[in-house]
């Protein structure tokens, strides 16, 4: 296996480990048996949605780890699952990329330099993320009707591009 | 600059707006913390997103003709000008029919500027004219939610000729022959080498033509032997490629054993020093003028290289022939697998004064050895269909042969030359016994 198909499953292996021991711990065990379900569902590749294992992983352990927040899991936990969620999909992607060519001697340079780049970017997301975990703000009601406005103009923005892209011209 | 942004990248946007209204919803700032990393995954990708680029390309092929099947080398080169690309996927757009023998049709490469990507691959193909449209390139940054895809236009082309069997001299006779020498016997005395008759001495007769033996017999009265003129041939190739006589199965058609029977027939009598003409009726009519030499040679293998079958509904029998394409008299040799309703236009050819040769590739035996494949030669409703079908052309074949049409059924198993001297022999020896009894 070369070493960016082993990253992707080490990757997986942290974030269904990480989710099913936040869940453990907190109690909540159908949380836990449903980050076993996912772990299982990585590892076999069910026919059905085998071209899209990597995304419908992803989202499913983010959603899980916002479940997890929202049930008082350990934050930094779920933290931590969402930044191995990210590579694992990041490495999926990469892995269906580099099966599109067969493996020449630059695939090797390139795939280390795809790791070096997404730990780079892991990295940073950590950082703040833990930096978040530390700060507390306390926002008043004008900061969150401005940040409300934002996401509701940002929402806004992605809808006329995705027509942009939809319309036959 | 295009927004190259992928299905991903709207994907992971949609996924941080979900966790942002879910915290301002429950007001859980954990959900924030989850969509960070997403934040700084996304911002790396805009920042790394593919800019302008150029490329400049250029592909060899090493033979623009080759024979069916034979390898091609094709070497393509692109220098990369513009920033750095994290990720440049290249791959020739090479035509869906050829088949990669060696080497590689794409690489994944990071391009630093001036840089340049080489791919070297070795391809062969079926009897066709391939053509090369461009480039495929897609642009992107490690992450993948910003591409680029490049198509860049570059067009190169190469034939791949149809198979030609080698073929020992075919016998024909056509009505009429034509100017100088040739190889055909031409009915007539003069110089040649088949012995054709005595006459009497003329004065200016070359002494070593006089016949000693007969004359020995006569008193006072020579005789000189004549030998039959030898000269050459109108012939008129006139290929089917109708969909409806043309089976097909696992992709090869029947209509490739007729082309090849075609480029065989067309090498022969060239060679021979026959003038040859091609009519290829199938979706249209694709002609190649009448013709002598080498150069003819290509001509016509190129005309054949690329006919394709083709389905007309003006075209749809042998009636609409266009036969006074072809010199009146002469040879014409149709290469057509035949249907039940081609026999009109046999007899108007006939009637015209054409000598027509029909060679037929076998579609009943072609279509057995399909079903052969399947393991359903044995059932009973496939026999019997074939039985009836065999009757058919059988018969049909026989009417030709009443006609005065020379035909050769080609059992696509066995070897074109081995078919066809075993026919025409055959029908040589039937057509001189009719001519000499008068019929």
């Amino acid at each position: 296996m070369s070493l960016i198909g082993r990253a992707k499953w080490f990757s997986l292996a942290i974030a269904v480990i990480l989710l099913a021991a936040g869940y453990a711990l907190a109690g909540i065990w159908p949380g836990f048996l449903a980050a076993l379900v996912l772990g299982a569902i990585g590892w076999f590749r069910p026919r059905p949605i085998r071209a899209y294992t990597g995304t419908v992983l992803f989202f499913a352990l983010l959603g899980q780890a916002a479940l997890g927040v929202l049930s008082q899991v350990s934050d930094p936990a779920m933290l931590f699952v969402s930044l191995a969620a990210l590579a694992y999909w990041d490495l999926d992607a990469f892995v269906t990329r580099l099966q599109r060519v067969n493996r020449g001697p630059l695939t090797s340079k390139l795939e280390q330099v795809h790791l070096v780049r997404l730990l780079m970017i892991l990295g940073i997301g950590l950082g703040i993320g833990l930096v978040g975990l530390t700060v507390r703000l306390q926002l008043g009601l004008g900061t969150a009707m401005l940040l409300s406005l934002i996401v509701i103009l940002g929402i806004r923005f992605g809808v006329m591009v995705l027509q942009e892209k939809g319309s036959p011209d | 600059m295009e927004a190259p942004m992928t299905l991903r990248f709207w994907l992971l946007t949609g996924c941080v707006y979900t966790l942002f209204l879910l915290w301002m919803a429950t007001l859980q700032g954990g959900l924030i913390i989850l969509a960070l990393p997403i934040l700084v995954y996304l911002a790396a990708a805009v920042l790394f997103a593919p800019g302008e680029v150029n490329f400049q390309a250029k592909r060899t092929i090493d033979m623009d003709v080759v024979n069916q099947n034979a390898p091609v080398s094709v070497r393509l080169n692109l220098r990369y000008s513009g920033p750095h690309a994290d990720l440049l996927l290249i791959e020739d757009d090479v035509p869906h029919l050829l088949k990669i023998t060696q080497g590689e049709v794409a690489q994944l490469v990071a391009a630093a500027p001036g840089e340049e990507v080489t791919l070297e691959y070795t391809l062969q193909g079926e009897r066709g004219h391939y053509n090369f449209k461009g480039v495929r390139i897609l642009l992107s940054e490690h992450t993948g939610l910003m591409e680029k895809p490049v198509y860049l236009s570059l067009e190169n082309d190469f034939r791949s000729l149809p198979e030609i069997p080698r073929l020992r001299k075919v016998s024909i006779r056509p009505e009429q022959t034509h100017g100088f020498s040739g190889p055909l016997p031409a009915h007539m005395s003069g110089t040649g080498l088949d012995f054709w008759g005595v006459r009497s001495y003329q004065a200016g007769d070359v002494q070593r033509r006089i016949n000693w033996k007969l004359s020995s017999r006569h008193e006072r009265i020579l005789y000189t032997n004549e030998f039959e003129q030898e000269k050459f041939a109108n012939i008129g190739l006139i290929l089917d490629a109708r969909q409806q006589t043309n089976i097909s199965f696992q992709e090869r058609s029947i209509f490739e054993y007729s082309v090849s029977a075609a480029a065989g027939l067309a090498d022969t009598f060239l060679a021979d020093g026959h003038r040859v003409s091609l009519l290829i009726y199938g979706f249209g009519m694709d002609r190649v003028f009448p013709g002598v030499g080498r150069l003819h040679r290509q001509r016509i293998l190129h005309a054949l290289t690329r006919a394709q079958i083709g389905s007309n509904y003006v075209l749809e029998n042998l009636n609409y022939l266009p036969t006074r394409l072809f010199p009146a008299r002469s040879q014409l040799v149709i290469i057509s697998p035949l249907g039940s309703e081609d026999y009109p236009a046999f007899a108007r050819m006939r009637q015209e004064g054409y000598t027509v040769l029909l060679v037929s590739p076998d579609p009943l035996a072609y279509e057995s050895l399909a079903f052969k494949r399947r393991g359903l030669e044995n059932s009973l409703e496939f026999t019997q269909a074939m039985q009836l079908a065999q009757i058919e052309r059988q018969v049909l074949l026989a009417n030709l042969l009443h006609l005065g049409v020379q035909t050769v059924s080609w059992d696509v198993e066995l070897p074109f030359e081995q078919a066809i001297h075993a026919s025409l022999g055959r029908q040589h020896q039937l057509f001189r016994t009719l001519r000499r009894l008068g019929l």
